[in-house]
């Protein structure tokens, strides 16, 4: 059932929620990594901001209130999930990071070369919460501040989760592209092998 | 160099540098590992903004939905907050007896004055008595809002078919941005809410640096009176004044548009701009 609201109200939740949707899509859609899932859970979303707008102080940030919501409405699903729990949604990555050894090679040209499937792939290995704060600070360019109050963490929380989040994410983008190069290389030094196109 | 490693791990936990003082800055300026990694995470972060996934807007069908919902609110004030009942007091239990009285005193004085003690008791639904006058002082104060918002553009579409198109899509009605003269640069548009109906806004860059708004609203049930209006053109344009701007309005096919100016006084040349061509 929809919410009654103000005219000024309505007018308001225009001006300051309504031009942050895109963002709330892209959260729910980076977090569940599903586009029909993101859907809904934006759907539900707006729905609960429209409900909980009229308890909104103005001067509030109206995004990162929205973005606490979305976030909220992540974790639920992924409980719900299998009925999972928490379980993953905010793993610290120190074994894999550990698994890193020392710092990896944070050279551009590897992550310029990624192709699409490959960003996919290390996205949807990271945690859910740590997609969502690289999603917030690296790709929106939110603050730290700003993020951690949507994700409900601390910022040194985030800070350094996030750091381990780029190396995990770094080293796994480092490893897919250069075993495609790799690859790459051997086919073409090897030409009386050609690649198998499945021909019977 | 400057080999202190405090440095490099405050760079690593803070590489867009919001918490960076100058020795940080200068740290990162000359120390290799430091300089590899902002290099690193530059791209990363650059990589992902390409990432379609990640910078994809909200589907159009679903902006329209949820868009819908918000003007399908009922309006009116929001049930307060649940509180813990307590027994009234006997002064609080006579204030609050008082409290409808005094709405319905609100309500018929705000009647009296909307209507210039009209009393038309047979009128046909609320949104029948919308103006052209009430449009002037809405958009007016829409944009005295805007201005206060300071970021009033919900995207930063330049081309005059894809704005149309995006804001079509996303309103209950079919919009075309009319074709402008020379002199006005467009820079993007958003979805408002105004005169009680869903409005179209784009927002055109002047020559010398001023910015003027156009809105849009369905004219059903719009009543061309409330204002002074002349012809430009073979078109009757109405203008007024409301919180220190002035506003143009005429009528383009279904549409009720309006011009209004960033401050002050709209020069009448400007609406005449919008105005459809060859009329």
């Amino acid at each position: 059932m929809l919410p009654r609201l103000s005219a000024t109200e309505k007018l308001r939740f225009d001006a300051e929620i309504v031009p942050h949707l895109d963002v709330l899509h892209r959260m729910a859609r980076s977090v569940c990594g599903d586009a029909d899932v993101a859907d809904d859970i934006a759907q539900e979303s707006f729905l609960k901001a429209l409900k909980g707008f009229g308890g909104l102080k103005p001067g509030t940030n109206g995004r990162s209130w929205l973005a606490r919501i979305v976030h909220n409405a992540c974790r639920d699903h992924w409980r719900s999930k299998a009925g999972r729990g928490d379980e993953g949604w905010d793993d610290e990555l120190q074994a894999e990071v550990e698994a890193l050894g020392a710092e990896p090679d944070w050279q551009p040209g590897i992550i310029r070369d990624a192709f699409d499937d490959e960003i996919c792939e290390a996205l949807q290995a990271l945690p859910p919460r740590w997609r969502a704060s690289v999603l917030l600070v690296d790709v929106e360019g939110w603050t730290y501040e700003e993020a951690a109050e949507s994700l409900e963490i601390a910022p040194g929380t985030l800070r350094s989760g996030l750091h381990r989040a780029r190396k995990v994410l770094f080293a796994r983008l480092r490893d897919s592209v250069g075993a495609r190069q790799v690859g790459a290389r051997q086919a073409t030094q090897a030409p009386n092998n050609p690649p198998d196109h499945g021909e019977a | 160099m400057n080999p202190d490693h405090r440095f490099c791990s405050l760079i690593h936990a803070d590489p867009h540098g919001e918490s960076w003082d100058s020795a940080v800055r200068a740290h990162a300026a000359v120390c290799p590992a430091c300089t590899a990694f902002l290099r690193g995470v530059a791209a990363l972060s650059l990589r992902l903004k390409a990432y379609p996934a990640l910078n994809a807007p909200m589907p159009p069908s679903l902006r329209a939905r949820l868009r819908a919902q918000l003007a399908a609110c009922p309006e009116g004030p929001a049930a307060p907050p649940a509180v813990r009942r307590q027994a009234p007091a006997p002064r609080r239990a006579m204030r609050r007896a008082l409290v409808p009285a005094a709405l319905a005193a609100t309500l018929v004085l705000g009647v009296m004055l909307g209507h210039n003690f009209d009393f038309g008791f047979s009128r046909a639904p609320a949104e029948v008595d919308r103006t052209i006058g009430m449009y002037i002082q809405d958009v007016t104060h829409d944009h005295y809002l805007i201005e206060r918002i300071g970021r009033p553009l919900e995207v930063a579409i330049t081309e005059r078919g894809a704005l149309s198109d995006w804001l079509s899509a996303s309103l209950s009605f079919p919009f075309e941005l009319p074709r402008t003269r020379a002199g006005f640069k467009l820079q993007g548009g958003r979805v408002w809410h105004t005169v009680g109906r869903l409005a179209a806004m784009a927002a055109c860059e002047t020559d010398g640096g001023g910015r003027v708004i156009l809105f849009a609203v369905p004219a059903a049930n719009l009543e061309l009176r409330g204002a002074g209006s002349s012809i430009i053109g073979g078109t009757r344009v109405f203008s007024g004044n409301g919180w220190e701007r002035e506003a143009r309005v005429w009528i383009d096919g279904d549409l009720a548009m309006a011009l209004v100016a960033m401050e002050g006084e709209l020069p009448a040349a400007w609406a005449e701009m919008f105005l459809p061509a060859g009329l």
